[in-house]
């Protein structure tokens, strides 16, 4: 799934390994400062997302010109759909649900004029079918394409389920994020899998659940919302229950990207 | 009986009267959000069967379809039909039914909520199958 954007790297399904590139990396960490001690092997420094990063994004390394360098907007596949689940349809989301919680509020009556209503209730219909399509784009590509590489039973059949794990400081070819997390390898991260995940993969369904029902009732009875005060309120409590739902999903998310992530 | 009638105050909202809109039926929304709450409970009941009960984890892994998704394929593909096809029923049922929003609000309400707990991490994995 991994594309190799430097040249003369290889992919071996995770990540991109170059013989020549670990010599040059291991140079720059020598001149850089001590090795962390935790890190008992070199292939795990390749390993470290951040330090293949270093590579990409043109930071020279001895005997490495701008010429030579890697491209500059390098991603794989796996980074690419973390970003479009996580970043791109998470922050439409918020935006959107601002601007809903904001258009629901103002339909009070005596607040608008008639052509102000007709005007705003357009805008506040597409928006919130708009916010639907995206929370349900938002957990099918978090389940069913990004979820799926969080997972990932990398262990040798009949080896320890976490041997793959020995000593790493971030997740491996031989290591998955959840079994990261789960070993405790790298400090005591098992909670992130156990209580952070497991509430975050569960709990984010319910937003678009509740965010289709807001966009049928607003859609369902347009401006008349405005005239019936208890309405116009339990929507925007379901409009903030959904969003609360995906908060968690988000929150959860962007730490876990930070502690184990999939790259 | 009209919204009024059953207590849900309705104001005067002259801004609408130029619009000369018709009253709608409180049906089809009570039908959406009795789905919403169906959803959600689906969907947090499934979760603590399957911590439960090995067989029903190994049934809701089958709707992986080879992706790798694990038993929560079936948790949301499952609650999202739950959600999807009450809709559809519902809807269906009540389209023209004058209903008791309210009352139809609140038990939604209080099955989106059961279903939301049962999804919170310390409550499911305490029926944790050994």
């Amino acid at each position: 799934m991994v594309g190799c954007v430097v040249a003369g790297m290889e992919c071996n399904g995770m990540e991109c390994l170059d013989r020549e590139r670990i010599g040059l990396i291991r140079t720059k960490h020598s001149e850089d400062g001590p090795i962390p001690s935790r890190v008992r092997s070199w292939n795990q420094v390749l390993v470290r997302s951040h330090e293949v990063r270093l590579l990409r994004t043109g930071s020279t390394l001895p005997g490495e010109t701008e010429e030579t360098g890697g491209a500059m907007f390098d991603l794989s596949s796996r980074e690419f759909w973390t970003v479009v689940h996580g970043l791109v349809l998470g922050t439409a989301f918020l935006l959107l649900f601002g601007g809903g919680l904001a258009g629901l509020w103002s339909m009070r009556a005596g607040h608008l004029t008639t052509a102000g209503v007709q005007e705003r209730m357009r805008r506040l219909v597409v928006g919130m079918w708009v916010m639907a399509a995206i929370a349900w784009a938002t957990v099918i590509t978090g389940t069913w394409i990004v979820y799926p590489w969080y997972r990932e039973e990398l262990a040798e059949s009949g080896a320890n389920e976490f041997a793959g794990c020995a000593d790493a400081i971030l997740p491996t070819t031989t290591c998955s994020p959840r079994d990261f997390l789960r070993s405790n390898v790298s400090g005591d991260t098992a909670s992130w899998h156990t209580f952070g995940m497991e509430w975050k993969e569960h709990i984010a369904w319910a937003a678009p659940f509740l965010v289709t029902a807001v966009a049928f009732i607003v859609a369902y009875y347009g401006p008349r919302i405005i005239q019936r005060p208890w309405l116009r309120t339990v929507t925007i409590v379901m409009l903030v229950g959904g969003f609360a739902a995906a908060l968690v999903g988000g929150l959860y998310g962007a730490f876990l990207n930070k502690i184990a992530p999939i790259a | 009986m009209n919204a009024t009638e059953r207590g849900d105050r309705i104001v005067d909202a002259p801004e609408l009267e130029p619009l000369h809109l018709e009253d709608r039926v409180d049906g089809p929304a009570a039908a959406v959000m009795m789905s919403a709450g169906i959803g959600i409970l689906v969907l947090g009941l499934l979760t603590l069967l399957s911590e439960a009960s090995v067989p029903v984890h190994d049934f809701l892994e089958k709707f992986e379809f080879g992706l790798g998704v694990g038993p929560l394929s079936g948790k949301t593909l499952l609650a999202s039909a739950g959600f999807l096809v009450s809709w559809a029923v519902l809807g269906t049922l009540m389209r023209h039914q004058e209903v008791d929003l309210r009352r139809w609000f609140w038990i939604a309400f209080t099955l989106g909520v059961l279903g939301a707990v049962l999804t919170f991490p310390p409550v499911f994995q305490a029926f944790a199958a050994d």
